[in-house]
């Protein structure tokens, strides 16, 4: 494959025997490795029903026939791939950088490349949008490795800017989303946790499989300054003097605070959660969250 | 309140040194960029809004501390609430008429009722008695009077008791400004830390009650004004005016005078008005003057022989004597002569009209008769009257002797025979007629008076500026064509001038177009005649030069160069100065004499003292916006006590002192007490703990692993069970 900026060839390979495994049946179109909605031919069983004429009568299982005196037929899940679609978060406050080695939004779309590498690897498809307050930029899904270059590309031009609105932008990205699919939300989730649970629970409730990638830098969960500062709000530029000596431990009390509501608004959602420092390796962060 | 170190109040721009210090360095913020504020803002919305609150609040502290220091080094001493050191005192009495009317003292008080005066003098006798070693005192008055002497300050008590023996009451308006402002030399002069003004007044509403500008009194001045009760002094008329006739005032006839009487009082006042002149001779005449009301009163100044005169008028009968007085002064002179040119019918009836009696004793003109303008002109008339045709005939000498002779002050009257015909002959032009026509009327023609303000009619004007002249009718005239320097005075109906008035030097020509004859017109059977035939012959009365004054107030322009003043009549005086109004309190005749010349000045009492009515409150208006204090007068002991309780001091640098310890305190506590962050709900920590430790995220790790392992194996169970 040809160099990207956020997948590099040595990331590629450490990414080989990285699963993204769906939690929910999938409504994929082609025979794959993950649960389908409808019931199919594979070996995972699925549950009995009554004999109906027109079943072919190889699927009666005759040995339960044998104890119970009843014509029952055997059903077994489909198994089927998925439509992986990463929704990575562009807004201003993405583009910081404290602690990390990057800024939040190089890190997440580094980690919206390799979980759309991994995708792809595994015989499903993956697709790419970007959001800030509302769906930016979108691609169609892609099965294979060439057609996957173009939202590689992409990747690497995005910036952040503007103000964002997890909500209002993963219930405008909700309807082209294509059915029963994986939904991947890479965000800083610098929102009210009533409006990161808003977007998500639009996302579970049209039955997507929600995982909400909470990318952190160390940065921003202390303050490492001394003294009187001028706080200057990256998305709408809005200027609060604080005094970061006497504010030190209750700001991390309350950045503390706000993640575990953010985990909280997530989970009751019915969205994986996973928090991610931008420290962290890729391929590790990815092994853990898949 | 008295600053005994005032120096220290020029540093009282340094309070503002900690604002400026502030503003001037004040520590660089730093710029954090952040993400979001959202952490920033669930801590606290208003942090930094308490947090610059605290700023300046400790700011506003030490601002005050240094101003509580400087002002505790400025030593503030507030004598009205008790003040120590040696006193000065200027005591200030109301010497004004007012002050001659009863008191009546509060209820309760020992003092039996008095003038106000009196109690006033009680009272500042009294503060004089309460001197300690090293109090000096002034003693002033509301109205100059020359009768008190100014000692200026005085440890002396037993001069400034006699100073106050002196003190009597005037018939003038009280001056508070004009003590006040001598008040304020005194004090300036003095070191004493401890100053007060005391005034003793009845606070009349007229003289104290009207809003003026107070003195610049020396910082920490106190002013106490003891207000003396006014008691009623019954019905009051006040002489508000005298007013001499204007008609030549001719000796041994009797002149006429106005007075104008005045009434402030709600109660109607009947008084007698005495006219006495220095000769002794009286006269009186009673006079009713309703409340609120005045009135003119026609009065006569007996009959006197020539020279200068003075009279006295005097009311009397009502309660109160301050404003009953007044004078008038005044040169009357013998008869004047009138000669006429000519034969007596000549001049028709005019020689009846100037001089009834020939010999002058009714109208002050005497009348003679003379053949020609030579013997007329030798005989030093005051006024000469020509026939016309005979002054139109004159030679030129006789008519350079007749002008020289106006233009000295003269007065020429010409007028047509009774007897004459239509001709008209040229007068001189000096005469201001250039021509006449005769005219003739069957029903007789109207006259009417054309300039009223002419001074041939000045006996006639109303007051409402019209002249009195009657019906009077002309049968023939001689229309006069007059020069642009002459007047037309009296006229027919449709507007032609039959009389004419000419200003010449100092004398005036009167051409007439009328004979002052019945043959010719009606008018010299009218009484106005008389004063018009009057008027035209003698000057109105020369001013005398004499200055009308009320007492107390000042001549205006002040005299210059070395002053004099000496009493002619009325209260004594003998006063000297230099380059300022004589203190004339009473009514009076006075002599002054300064670089100016001599002149007469007539005093009448203040027509004002007399009116009802006190300055109530706690404020007097005329001192202005100065603070003073007001106290009730209820007799000398009272004031006494009163007074004693100021003789301790309050010095407020020691509260001053613990002020700035208390806000020094408060502003260092406030500067090293850390704003109370606001709690922040508790945090669970779960999974992401390793956020913030690796020990609780893996507890948690290994337990949620364990649980999904138990339920991974259960479902395997079931499976197989069910395969």
């Amino acid at each position: 494959m040809t160099a990207f900026k956020h997948l590099p060839a040595q990331i590629a390979d450490r990414l080989i025997g990285v699963r993204i495994a769906a939690r929910r049946a999938m409504a994929g179109s082609l025979q794959g490795a993950h649960r389908s909605n409808r019931h199919g031919a594979s070996v995972e069983f699925a549950e009995y029903r009554d004999y109906t004429p027109g079943d072919a009568p190889n699927l009666i299982d005759w040995s339960v026939y044998a104890r119970t005196d009843r014509y029952l037929v055997r059903r077994f899940e489909e198994e089927t791939n998925l439509v992986g679609t990463v929704l990575v978060d562009s807004s201003q406050s993405m583009a910081w950088r404290g602690l990390g080695p990057c800024t939040k939004l190089d890190y997440a779309c580094s980690l919206a490349a390799a979980a759309m590498y991994v995708l792809v690897d595994q015989g499903d498809r993956a697709g790419l949008a970007t959001f800030a307050a509302t769906v930016i930029e979108r691609h169609a899904a892609a099965g294979s490795a060439s057609s996957l270059k173009p939202m590689l590309a992409a990747l690497d031009l995005v910036a952040g800017r503007g103000r964002g609105d997890i909500g209002a932008a993963l219930s405008a990205a909700a309807p082209t989303l294509p059915r029963r699919s994986l939904a991947i939300v890479i965000s800083d989730c610098l929102q009210p946790p009533a409006s990161v649970a808003t977007g998500v629970r639009r996302l579970h409730h049209d039955g997507h499989d929600v995982r909400v990638w909470h990318v952190v830098d160390r940065g921003e969960l202390t303050l490492a300054q001394t003294g009187l500062v001028e706080a200057v709000d990256a998305e709408s530029g809005e200027r609060i003097e604080v005094d970061c000596d006497e504010l030190r431990e209750a700001y991390r009390r309350a950045a503390a605070a706000h993640l575990d509501e953010i985990r909280r608004a997530c989970l009751g959602a019915g969205a994986d959660y996973r928090l991610v420092h931008t420290d962290t390796p890729i391929d590790s962060a990815l092994r853990s969250m898949a | 309140m008295t600053w005994l170190g005032a120096a220290w109040l020029w540093c009282l721009p340094l309070v503002a040194a900690p604002v400026v210090f502030h503003l001037a360095f004040r520590r660089r913020r730093a710029r954090l960029d952040m993400p979001s504020l959202l952490f920033f803002k669930r801590l606290a919305p208003r942090l930094a809004a308490r947090k610059r609150l605290r700023d300046w609040l400790v700011l506003a502290l030490r601002c005050l501390v240094i101003a509580l220091a400087i002002l505790a080094l400025a030593r503030p001493n507030a004598f009205d609430f008790g003040g120590g050191g040696a006193a000065s005192l200027v005591l200030v009495v109301d010497n004004s008429a007012s002050m001659a009317m009863p008191s009546v003292v509060a209820a309760g008080s020992d003092d039996a009722p008095s003038t106000r005066l009196a109690l006033a003098l009680d009272g500042a006798a009294a503060l004089v008695g309460a001197l300690e070693s090293g109090d000096r005192a002034a003693v002033l008055t509301t109205v100059a009077d020359a009768a008190v002497p100014d000692l200026g300050m005085s440890g002396d008590a037993t001069r400034l008791r006699a100073v106050l023996d002196q003190v009597r009451e005037t018939e003038a308006a009280a001056s508070p400004a004009a003590a006040l402002m001598r008040a304020a030399q005194i004090l300036e002069a003095t070191g004493s830390a401890r100053r007060e003004v005391h005034l003793f007044t009845d606070a009349q509403e007229s003289d104290w009650g009207v809003a003026g500008e107070m003195p610049t009194l020396p910082a920490g001045t106190l002013v106490v004004v003891h207000r003396i009760a006014a008691g009623d002094a019954g019905p009051d008329a006040a002489l508000a005016e005298l007013r001499l006739s204007p008609h030549a005032r001719l000796a041994n006839r009797p002149i006429p005078l106005r007075a104008t009487l005045t009434n402030p009082g709600g109660a109607e006042a009947a008084v007698t008005i005495t006219v006495q002149d220095d000769g002794g001779r009286r006269v009186e005449r009673a006079a009713t003057v309703p409340p609120r009301g005045r009135v003119d009163v026609p009065l006569a100044v007996p009959a006197a022989p020539a020279g200068e005169r003075w009279v006295q008028v005097v009311l009397s009968g009502d309660g109160f004597a301050g404003d009953d007085r007044g004078f008038v002064a005044f040169t009357t002179s013998a008869a004047r002569m009138m000669v006429f040119i000519g034969e007596r019918r000549d001049h028709g009836a005019l020689p009846l009209a100037i001089a009834p009696d020939a010999d002058g004793n009714l109208s002050g003109i005497a009348a003679r008769m003379l053949p020609d303008v030579a013997a007329a002109l030798a005989a030093a008339p005051a006024a000469i009257a020509i026939p016309w045709d005979r002054c139109a005939g004159l030679d030129v000498a006789a008519q350079a002797a007749l002008r020289t002779f106006v233009d000295g002050g003269g007065r020429l009257l010409i007028a047509p025979r009774p007897a004459g015909d239509d001709a008209v002959a040229a007068l001189p032009a000096w005469c201001g007629v250039r021509g006449a026509e005769a005219s003739r009327f069957a029903k007789g023609e109207s006259l009417v008076a054309l300039a009223a303000d002419a001074d041939c009619w000045r006996d006639l004007v109303a007051g409402d500026g019209t002249v009195a002249l009657g019906r009077s009718r002309a049968g023939r005239a001689l229309a006069l064509d007059l020069s642009d320097d002459a007047r037309g005075v009296l006229g027919l109906g449709d507007g032609r001038p039959v009389l004419s008035e000419r200003a010449l030097g100092r004398g005036r020509v009167f051409v007439a177009g009328i004979a002052w004859s019945p043959l010719w017109t009606t008018l010299p059977l009218s009484p106005s005649f008389l004063a018009l035939a009057q008027a035209m012959a003698l000057p109105p009365a020369a001013d005398d030069e004499v200055l009308p004054l009320v007492a107390g107030s000042p001549i205006v322009p002040r005299p210059s160069g070395e002053v004099a003043a000496r009493a002619r009549a009325g209260a004594v005086l003998d006063w000297r100065g230099v380059d300022q109004s004589p203190p004339l309190a009473r009514a009076g005749v006075y002599e002054l004499r300064a670089d100016e010349g001599l002149r007469l000045a007539v005093v009448r009492a203040a027509p004002l003292e007399g009116a009802p009515g006190q300055v109530a409150g706690a404020t007097i208006p005329a001192l202005g916006a100065g603070v003073h204090r007001v106290v009730d007068h209820r007799g000398a002991d009272a004031m006494l006590a009163d007074w004693w309780t100021t003789r301790t001091g309050f010095d407020a640098a020691p509260w001053l002192i613990g002020l700035a310890l208390i806000a020094l305190a408060l502003e260092t506590w406030l500067a090293d007490r850390p704003l109370v962050p606001p709690q922040v709900h508790k945090v669970v920590l779960t999974d992401y703990g390793m956020l913030l430790g690796g020990r609780a995220h893996a507890r948690a790790k290994k337990k949620a692993d364990a649980k999904a392992k138990a339920k991974a194996k259960a479902r395997a169970a079931a499976d197989a069970s069910a395969a």
